[in-house]
């Protein structure tokens, strides 16, 4: 199956003055139709920069280069900004982290669906019907039992997870085969964020809709994701199918991961503790992980490891696993 | 316990809070927007009774607005309860306004979510670390400098980081001059209010090493506020489960994720490993009267008509108690009665 989405070396910089810094280091990956690919890391690890690369939402001080970076086929690159706007909110669309912050304080719930509504509307003429109708059909689709009261309800007369609801109603309407969901629930309880996560897997299997999945959490990718890949300082270490990346990550990082939650589970009297702290600048040579890794070689500083076939659809960036 | 001389607390108990109720003024506050009861008060603490025994890890778990993070503060004083009781060190907190407190303050220490906004930015990591020691007079003027680079040691951190200033560090960097500072007072009982839900995920684990090692070398207290399961498993010797306001359980680690009683906890255990609800449920405000009724009947699968009419009550000495007139006996209870849960 052709990908939906393709993306090779994209490397996004911003610029500070005189001072440069890189961001995303070179990322490649695909989505096919339909497939829900997770992006895990830390802060500043490059995955919330990842997502906002590929929909040109990035301020004018970061400049964004890739070797190809397809749609359907299409190569967005060279697409201008009319063009690429056309896409912006119809095709591919975006659920923020920050619910209260992608609304409107001003406006009700039912002003904002109706914006989504009639930009669809605008690119397809399709359905006729009045847009009330269809507003209060997708509120009910998204699980909000009283759907007239929250239409008439401003942003902050809802809580976090019904705002979300909302969110995903507005985006649903837009109909897009490709979104970027940037840490959703991260900012939910852990029912609400269930609820959630179910949500978005019912209306993107109806969309039938690819979605790009940003999280910090590796138990919500394991349970959202078909497949993950995980970024550290601006590049993806490894990619793999979630359960496979999850359970037996090869990536020293992945690992360390994987070994803290097993303590955890195990309740250990002390957790298993990545040595160093996330962020740091990766270094011009070799491996940009190698500050913190227990497993690091001689040869680590000097090589920038490529990424490796260590399973079925599933690489790894570690000089370890050539040896 | 209505005398007011010296009040004892119990041998066992570092700290006992009796049915402490916090009203916040909707009216006053809010203006009158139905969404905050209509000029109601809000009811944040619902007679709350706990007790902390010296040196445990209690940890206080539930979702957002169901009081945990206004129980914390309450009991450090920032709030003035409605009514009830707080008692340590033969006073009743409740009854005493904060600056009356006097060295009280320095056994009682918070430690916030958000690191970087607990550090005035305008002070080296240093001289927040001396501020304490100076104004409690913790060590002699001139021992202080030993003292402040003694206390990074202690939390994994090198004399570099104390003349950096606070956006300098890293959040779990700064997390660590927080517990730091928290400790060095030589405090009875640490707040700790979802101290580390904002770090990245390999830093977390090295924060909760290193609040579990503070509380096996130096014997405090933790009252630790958390809405993550998982930790709280790892690190707390109790917990106590809210729900708007009230305890609904409370009882050993083991206990209340091994066999949980109440209705709602066993939802809150699920909600990561089973499908619940699909269905929006929150309205944002309880409807209905928490005097007469329990306050999650509206939500729970196991309602009997008695749950509408009054109100279960907590056995606060209990060794595991929940508020329910139908508790969970089973320790694997069926799946359809799970599935009815979250409804």
């Amino acid at each position: 199956m052709t990908p939906l989405v393709e993306v090779h070396n994209l490397r996004t910089t911003f610029s500070i003055g005189a001072r440069a810094v890189e961001a995303v280091r070179g990322v490649s990956f695909s989505i096919a139709p339909g497939e829900v690919f997770g992006l895990i890391g830390e802060s500043g690890s490059g995955k919330t920069v990842t997502g906002l690369s590929l929909l040109r939402l990035l301020p004018d001080h970061a400049a964004v280069t890739a070797d190809a970076l397809r749609f359907r086929g299409e190569e967005l690159i060279a697409l201008s900004g009319e063009a690429f706007r056309a896409l912006q909110g119809i095709e591919l669309a975006m659920i923020f982290q920050d619910p209260v912050g992608s609304f409107n304080p001003a406006k009700t719930v039912a002003w904002h669906l109706r914006q989504a509504i009639a930009r669809r509307r605008r690119h397809s003429p399709d359905a006729a019907g009045n847009w009330q109708d269809e507003a209060t059909e997708l509120l009910r689709d998204v699980g909000i039992r009283a759907p007239d009261r929250a239409l008439s309800s401003y942003p902050h007369q809802l809580s976090g997870g019904m705002l979300q609801r909302v969110l995903i109603a507005m985006v649903v309407a837009l109909r897009p085969s490709f979104i970027v969901a940037d840490e959703p629930t991260t900012n939910l309880d852990n029912l609400v964020e269930r609820q959630i996560l179910d949500l978005i897997r019912a209306q993107q299997r109806k969309l039938g809709a690819s979605v790009l999945f940003v999280t910090h959490d590796l138990a919500v990718a394991g349970e959202i994701c078909d497949r993950i890949a995980v970024m550290y300082a601006g590049e993806i270490v490894e990619i793999g199918p979630a359960r496979e990346v999850l359970e037996h990550p090869r990536h020293p990082y992945a690992e360390g991961l994987r070994q803290t939650s097993a303590s955890l589970e195990r309740r250990d009297e002390y957790l298993y503790e990545l040595p160093g702290e996330p962020g740091g600048r990766a270094p011009a040579q070799g491996c940009g992980f190698l500050a913190r890794c227990p497993k690091a070689i001689a040869a680590c500083r000097t090589t920038h490891p490529a990424l490796i076939d260590v399973g079925a659809d599933h690489v790894s960036r570690c000089l370890l696993h050539e040896r | 316990m209505s005398g007011d001389q010296r009040i004892s607390t119990s041998a066992d108990a570092a700290m006992q809070v009796r049915d402490l109720t916090l009203d916040f003024g909707a009216a006053r506050r809010f203006g009158t927007s139905r969404h905050f009861g209509g000029g109601r008060a809000l009811r944040a603490l619902d007679a709350v009774s706990i007790d902390i025994a010296p040196g445990e890890i209690l940890g206080v778990v539930g979702e957002s607005g169901s009081g945990k993070t206004t129980l914390g503060k309450t009991l450090l004083g920032a709030y003035r309860p409605t009514s009830g009781q707080i008692l340590y060190g033969g006073q009743d907190l409740a009854a005493l306004p904060p600056r009356r407190w006097g060295r009280l303050r320095r056994d009682l220490q918070m430690v916030f979510q958000d690191p970087l906004s607990s550090f005035n930015p305008r002070f080296t990591i240093n001289s927040s670390l001396a501020l304490p020691l100076r104004l409690h007079g913790v060590c002699a003027k001139d021992r202080i400098a030993d003292q402040v680079a003694s206390l990074l040691r202690r939390v994994g951190l090198g004399a570099e980081h104390g003349a950096r200033y606070p956006h300098e560090l890293s959040g779990g960097q700064l997390q660590r001059v927080a517990i730091a500072r928290a400790i060095s007072v030589d405090p009875r009982i640490i707040v700790a209010d979802e101290a580390v839900s904002k770090l990245d995920v390999s830093v977390r684990a090295q924060v909760l090493n290193l609040l579990k090692r503070m509380n096996r070398e130096t014997g405090v207290g933790l009252l630790f506020i958390t809405h993550d399961l998982g930790v709280a498993r790892f690190l707390c010797d109790r917990i106590a489960v809210m729900y708007f306001g009230r305890i609904v359980e409370i009882g050993t680690t083991d206990a209340v994720f091994g066999t949980p009683r109440h209705p709602y906890t066993l939802s809150l255990l699920r909600a990561r490993s089973a499908a619940v609800a699909t269905e929006a449920d929150e309205t944002g405000v309880q409807v209905v009267d928490p005097a007469q009724a329990c306050n999650y009947a509206a939500r729970c699968g196991r309602r009997i008509a008695s749950c509408t009419t009054s109100r279960p009550d907590l056995a606060p000495d209990a060794a595991h108690a929940a508020a329910c007139f139908v508790p969970l006996t089973e320790r694997a209870p069926p799946l359809q009665e799970l599935d009815a849960l979250g409804q």
